[in-house]
This record gives structure tokens, sequence and C-alpha cells, in this order.
């Protein structure tokens, strides 16, 4: 498979950088580290005159810790991540998360940004071109209706990144940035529109370039928890990520957020389940049974949509559960 | 009309420097296979799944596939040619060989490259690590036990070391 014709910008400062986006606005496309975009483009499922590589950008990478945060550069490797012992003190669900994407090759190249800002996906539009050329085209694909619910106006692909769950239940924020005007910071889960054909908010001119995540205090645990067919490459067929703090040996606050639960990061309001429990008196039964009943997930992946369901609400009990133990 | 142009880029294969004139939306794998004819890297699922492009770029395993040739200029690039020298095997190839760990072969260089980045860093892994290392490399005849083997067979003390 060939890559479409494309001119390639390849910026070493982020002056440079905000210039390029400045001046092609949305006819240029971001190449973190290429690992959703390149497939995408050899299917031709994303088309661009051009793309901007942002590998060069020194200011884009690193993991520093400001105060009581952690600031991650949205060009940092999912391999960087990984090993940063930083993350994997304070932050065990964004740890076993970046492990948890792909296989080591692929993490040595993709990028915290580009995980966050991956396509969702659907077995209806992650297909070669000859393969969709048999059928009319999907929503996703710029057609009048879907094909995982026929009839459907609206699109069911699946959000499958790993580490969006770990970075919200751990209240992360997103840092973008343009040439002109303020920085915005926003909670991450924000980022995400909750439509299956456009997943990812994007403004033109605009660039992400920190995750910020404050490091818990004492007495908190985290866990992601992945469900795939293979050990590793496949991306998840249901994610949980959980967080819980436990003060005083009561718990104060306890997070639950899923991935491949639908085109968007599922957070799951477990409050009064859990809050103002002693942790061992925590039902996991009811963690899992708090998940809501309405998700839309769909046939439209490896699995089908009634084994993810039971198996969100089994890796929801797993994720919390060990986020219990590591109180 | 439009104009498609090529970009001049300088790329460092196995030590040494090429002057390449290639158009940005090619790959690494194909500037790689198709211009400088080292065929050492392959093209099967061309996706990023299987492994079999893979080639090491400053001293850790990558797909060559999902990179430009054009994103990789400078850095220093490590393809399977360049691990033997003339009939002389790399200890890697070698075990290979005494190991059985070689049916078709088409996986065979990524394997051998991956192996070389994680010896590099461990001289000494664990199976366990050895699987790691190599979840992201597809072998679909040999199996990989006897890969896993001949992997763990080359440790650093031992003569050529790797």
């Amino acid at each position: 498979m060939r890559l479409p014709y494309f001119d390639f910008f390849e910026p070493d400062t982020l002056q440079e950088m905000f210039t390029i986006l400045e001046r092609y606005g949305k006819r240029v496309r971001l190449l973190a580290g290429g690992t959703d975009i390149i497939p995408l483009m050899k299917l031709g499922l994303i088309t661009s005159p051009y793309l901007l590589g942002l590998k060069n950008v020194p200011e884009l990478k690193g993991i520093k810790r400001q105060g009581q945060n952690l600031h991650i550069g949205t060009m940092t490797t999912l391999a960087a991540i990984a090993a940063s012992g930083l993350i994997k003190k304070h932050f065990p669900a964004l740890h076993e998360a970046a492990l948890a994407v792909a296989a080591p090759p692929i993490r040595n190249v993709a990028t915290i940004g580009g995980n966050l800002f991956q396509n969702s996906r659907c077995l209806f539009y992650n297909q070669s071109n000859t393969w969709r050329l048999e059928r009319q085209a999907c929503l996703k694909a710029g057609g009048k209706t879907c094909l995982a619910v026929p009839g459907s106006k609206k699109c069911f692909s699946v959000y499958q990144g790993d580490l969006a769950p770990a970075l919200i239940v751990h209240e992360a924020k997103i840092r973008t940035e343009k040439k002109r005007g303020k920085p915005r910071e926003y909670p991450l889960q924000a980022l995400f529109t909750g439509q299956g054909h456009e997943p990812v908010r994007k403004a033109a001119g605009e660039i992400a370039t920190e995750i910020i995540v404050p490091i818990p205090g004492k007495r908190t645990g985290s866990s992601y928890q992945k469900l795939r067919l293979r050990s590793a490459m496949d991306y998840p067929l249901a994610g949980a990520a959980a967080f819980v703090s436990a003060g005083r040996g009561i718990i104060d606050s306890a997070r639950l957020v899923l991935s491949a639960a639908g085109p968007a990061p599922v957070v799951v309001p477990l409050n009064e389940l859990i809050v103002g429990k002693k942790p061992a008196d925590v039902d996991l039964e009811s963690v899992g049974e708090s998940i809501p009943k309405n998700l839309p997930v769909v046939n439209n992946n490896v699995a089908p949509a009634w084994y993810r369901r039971k198996m969100l609400a089994v890796f929801a009990k797993r994720a919390m559960k060990a986020a219990l133990e590591r109180l | 009309m439009k104009k498609k142009s090529k970009r001049l880029i300088t790329l460092i294969v196995n030590d040494v420097e090429y002057e390449i004139a290639t158009y940005p939306n090619r790959t690494l794998l194909e500037v790689l296979r198709d211009d400088l004819s080292l065929k050492g890297a392959k093209e099967a699922c061309d996706d990023g799944v299987c492994g079999t492009c893979t080639v090491l770029l400053d001293g850790k395993p990558v797909r060559s596939c999902l990179l430009l040739a054009v994103e990789v200029q400078g850095k220093a690039i490590t393809t399977i040619e360049g691990l033997s020298s003339g009939e002389r095997l790399h200890p890697i190839q070698q075990a290979f060989l005494d190991n059985g760990a070689i049916q078709c072969g088409y996986c065979t260089p990524g394997m051998v490259l991956t192996a070389k980045a994680l010896l590099d860093e461990k001289p000494n892994p664990t199976d366990d690590e050895i699987q790691i290392a190599l979840s992201g490399n597809f072998c679909r005849c040999t199996g990989y036990n006897k890969i896993v083997k001949a992997i763990g067979s080359v440790s650093a003390g031992k003569e050529g070391g790797h």
C-alpha cells in the first residue's frame, strides 16, 4: 500500500511549527508518532495535502515535575512514559496503560498526544479500499448511513485509546496553544466529542502541547485493565481505569473510566457507591453494576457487543480491585 | 498543473551515508528496499502489526513501514544487512541457525534485530523479557519457542558476544 502524495513539513522549533499551522490551517494534518495515521492514510481513509511532522520539536517532549503537577509533553513516546519511575510511582494506571499499547517497537515511536488523538475504529471503517468499494460508504467514511447499525444516522465507531481513561481518572488536563492568543487548559475528558465520525476536538491552528496531571496524595491507588485477544498489538475490546483515594482510611474519592465503550471514554459515576466507605467494605459487584446499561456498544468489533458489555463490567471490577489493593 | 516535489535527504544506514532524492510520502521501508536494494526488511502487513519490516533506529526497534524516509534523516539506521560481516554471521544469527529458529525466514530479520536491541540493553534477559521484547514480531511457522531459546543462548559472556 502506497501513501498518497503529500507535502511534508518538519519544523525544529515551536515558532516555526506555529507559523506553518497558522499558514495552512485545516489543510495541514499533524503527524506525531504516525502509528495510527499512517495506516489510515494507506487505506485512503485520511488524505491531506500537507503533513506537519512534530518529531523534531524539542519543546513537545519530556516528562517533568513542576510543583504538584506532572507535565508530559505531547510528543513524549509511550516507551518513555512506560520507563518513567515518576509515572510508575504516582500514576500506576498510566504506567499500565502505556505498557498495554501495542508492542515495544510501536511504543518506541508512538506518543501520548497521538494516542489521545487517535481515531475511533470500526470493523466497517478500518478496511481496505477494495473492501469498501464492495459496499456503500459508511457514515464515518462520508456515506449516508452507518453500516454497523443499518439505517442509523449516528456513527458507532469505538474510541479504543488506552491512555485516555488512565489519564482521566487521574484528573489530567490538556494544554493547547496557538500562534496568537492565550494557551488553553481544560479537563482531558472535554477533548472527546462523543461523536464517532469526529471523536476528538481539533481546532485549526491549535496544537496540544502538554498533558498536566496532578500528583496524587499518599494513600491513593489506580489501575488500568485491558481486554484483548492477544497479549500484544491489539486495541482494547474493553478497557477500564480506576482511581481511589483514602486519606484517613476512608475513601474520599473514586473514579472509574471506560475505554472501548463507545465513541468516547465513558466516565462512570460511582460516588455514593464507594465514597465514605472503608476500602475493605467496597462491594466490587456494585462497581460492575454501576456501568450504564445504555452504552452505544454494537456489533462492530472482533468480539460481539454482548460480550464486550459483559467484559466492561468485569474489567471495571478488576481495575477497582487493583486500585484498592494499591492504597 | 500540480507539482510533486522530491526531497534530497541523507540517510545513515549500516554506517553508510546515502544521499537520496525521494517523495515525502515514501516510507523508510520503501526507500530501503527500492532505492537502496536492502531487501532484508520485509513488507508483509504494511500496517504496523507484524514486525517483518523492523529496523533499528538509534539502536531501538521500529516499524519502517510506519516511518517516512524524510523523518529519519541523520539518525542511525541498522538493517539486517548491517549485522553480518561478509560470510561471518552475527552471534544472534548463528544462534538462530544452531537452534533451528528459522523455517521460512520471513520474520527472521525482524526477530534478529529486535533481539539485538534487547541484548544490547540487557545482556542476560529472562525468557519473559525475551517474550515481551518479541511481542510485536509475528512468526507464523517456526513457533516462538525455538526463537526464544536461540536468543536466550546468546549471552554477553559467550565467545563473540553480540
